[in-house]
């Protein structure tokens, strides 16, 4: 069984390397480390602007810290069809299952402790009486009760009696007994969560094994888990290349019909038709562009310094439109696509129709803030107007050399 | 004469799936094509609708090709594939509405007749769903619905009874009994040879990447020196032979 999971694992991995290989390359890193930065920048003028050793500021360090166990789960590599075939070796399965957790503490381990040390200066400032100790011991505290939540999640996987132990799986209770004790850490003293964190721990791992024993695997309950986690992963990914094993989504978002209106029904508009509705119902693209939107906006009313608001103004334009360039494919798979009796450009015609539309919108929306902060006078004017060659550009300039490369055969 | 496929030799990449295929689907007449899983039926249907480009050969409708003219070669096509793909954002009405924008067709005019299909096939209380989710048989008929519609002069229905409730396979027949009768070509490949020997007009056996032979079935007796046979019989001979040939 364990010779089974290293052969997932190894498998799992060579996939998400490729992946990778495809998400890290053409613009996108360069985006990420002036977003890292503009981030980083954003902080530490945030940091200036604090109140300083505040009462409250334990309570807000405190909602970071959880919101930080919240990343990462129990990965199992499950596969749809293990009900069938490991359903005889359901014992042995256990063992697997371990490996598996052991395995999805890694990623979350190194996140828990980037994190804690990014929001050490925060810490710093807000809370009173804060040491770097304190600081290093949250993080000793987040390991160790990362590694409880994964012995929680292999515990979901199974059931007794037909039930599953809903007290210590349900989220509610398990991330308020996070936060409260790292509020006794912040308020008290560090040590006491540690110690408390530690004794919930091996609490659990004292009791797990005869749990399990008597217990039963939810075979389908953990296959389907496994599958949407992968989903999520994949959803990412898909971003940047295209994954053809991915099973969309459709909602069908009735109160969305009327921006449908705006584009009138006929032969030409067929692809227009189709991409429409495909941007308004399915479940990847809709939901990245509003983030865009949303946080662009945010961040624009916030962001002082004229550059650097610029610079984030066009990269939120690029982001958004780059992001919107795979769904260009995404019916390709279906076999009707190919047969209609359009041309080829037509298809890329009213792509960027579409393309221009939501991009248009966001350009509009973008640059609200934009006049606000910086007012109306003739910088202004150049930003938006900047603004707006950019999404022109990008849509009828870039977007078509290439997604042209696709259209050749 | 609608479909006429010339010396088709294909398949997929470098290999030949297809050697030197040849023949001819009438107007006015079902076609049957006939063969073992892996005889090149599927292979054929999709180069003749597109998929998949020749290696060797021509494969015309009502003389048109695929290269001289792509969009009026697709546009009097209407394709049923085996399995049923579907856009997930689209309603039932959206893809009626899809394929009405698509092919250029009347809208009113096509919409009636998608009713009277809908109707047939019991859908017609279902065309705000997403059909993504339907069960396969249900999709099948969504496509059957999409394509039966239009006023293709080629039909072509790939492995169509496999996924159907007696019921609506019934309603098929019926609805390709209407359209050869409006003198369209309709070329069906199937395993059920039962019902291919009561409906299609004429059969193209393919074996192995190759046509074994073709015409009607007493043509197809005569060939095989079987007077009073059916077709199940032919098949199962036509099968010996290629066991047979592989010893």
């Amino acid at each position: 069984m364990l010779d089974l999971w290293r052969q997932r694992l190894r498998r799992h991995i060579s996939r998400q390397f490729k992946y990778l290989r495809l998400v890290f390359n053409d613009h996108f890193v360069i985006a990420l480390i002036f977003l890292i930065g503009a981030l980083a920048m954003g902080y530490a003028n945030l940091l200036k602007l604090l109140p300083p050793r505040i009462w409250w500021g334990g309570l807000v360090v405190g909602v970071l810290y959880t919101v930080v166990l919240g990343v990462g789960q129990l990965a199992t590599l499950l596969e749809q069809a293990d009900d069938t075939f490991l359903l005889p070796k359901e014992s042995d399965l256990f063992h697997y299952l371990v490996a598996a957790r052991n395995y999805s503490l890694i990623l979350p381990t190194i996140f828990s402790v980037l994190a804690g040390i990014a929001i050490l200066p925060l810490a710093a400032v807000l809370v009173v009486n804060f040491e770097l100790w304190s600081g290093v011991m949250l993080i000793l505290t987040l390991v160790i009760l990362k590694d409880t939540q994964l012995w929680l999640a292999l515990l979901g996987a199974y059931e007794v009696n037909g039930k599953t132990p809903t007290l210590y799986q349900h989220k509610t209770y398990f991330y308020g007994a996070v936060y409260g004790l790292i509020l006794l850490g912040l308020y008290l003293s560090p040590f006491i969560s540690v110690v408390l964190a530690l004794a919930w721990n091996l609490w659990m791992r004292r009791n797990i094994t005869g749990y399990v024993l008597e217990g039963q695997l939810r075979f389908e309950a953990s296959i389907d888990l496994e599958a949407s986690r992968q989903y999520k992963i994949l959803k990412i990914y898909n971003l940047f290349t295209d994954i053809p094993s991915l099973q969309r989504h459709a909602k069908r978002r009735k109160y969305l019909d009327f921006l449908l209106k705006l584009f009138p029904a006929n032969h030409r508009n067929t692809y227009l038709y189709l991409f429409a509705r495909g941007f308004l119902r399915g479940t990847e693209y809709l939901g990245f562009y509003l983030r865009f939107l949303l946080i662009g906006t945010l961040i624009l009313c916030f962001v002082h310094q004229l550059w650097v608001s610029l610079v984030l103004y066009l990269l939120f334009l690029y982001l958004s439109g780059f992001q919107l360039l795979p769904f260009f494919d995404q019916y390709d798979s279906i076999v009707f696509t190919k047969l209609y009796p359009i041309p080829a450009t037509e298809k890329l015609a009213g792509f960027q129709k579409l393309l221009i539309t939501i991009l248009g919108l966001q350009w509009f929306v973008t640059s609200i803030p934009l006049v606000f902060v910086f007012g109306v006078n003739l910088q202004t004017g150049l930003m938006i107007i900047g603004g707006l060659a950019l999404t022109i550009v990008f849509v009828f300039g870039y977007a078509k050399t290439r997604l042209k490369k696709g259209l050749a055969e | 004469m609608s479909l006429e496929i010339k010396n088709l030799t294909g398949g997929y990449a470098h290999v030949a799936v297809l050697k030197d295929v040849s023949f001819t689907a009438n107007d006015g007449e079902i076609t049957g094509l006939i063969g073992l899983n892996g005889a090149g039926k599927s292979t054929t249907i999709k180069h003749v609708i597109g998929l998949l480009i020749p290696q060797k050969g021509e494969i015309s409708v009502n003389n048109m090709t695929l290269k001289a003219n792509k969009d009026a070669y697709h546009q009097q096509i209407a394709y049923v594939p085996e399995t049923p793909v579907l856009y997930p954002e689209l309603t039932l009405r959206e893809h009626i509405d899809l394929a009405i924008l698509a092919y250029d067709l009347d809208h009113d005019e096509t919409m009636a007749k998608a009713m009277v299909l809908l109707k047939k096939f019991r859908l017609d209380n279902k065309l705000d769903w997403f059909p993504n989710n339907f069960s396969k048989g249900m999709k099948q008929k969504v496509m059957i619905v999409c394509a039966f519609m239009t006023d293709a002069k080629l039909f072509i229905i790939d492995e169509p009874f496999t996924g159907l409730d007696p019921l609506a396979i019934h309603d098929l027949l019926d609805v390709v009994e209407a359209k050869k009768k409006a003198g369209s070509a309709i070329l069906m490949s199937t395993h059920i040879l039962a019902t291919a020997q009561q409906y299609a007009d004429r059969f193209v056996l393919l074996n192995d990447g190759k046509v074994r032979t073709s015409g009607t079935l007493d043509e197809l007796k005569q060939t095989f020196n079987m007077s009073d046979a059916n077709l199940d019989d032919i098949y199962l001979q036509m099968t010996k032979e290629a066991v047979d040939n592989h010893a």
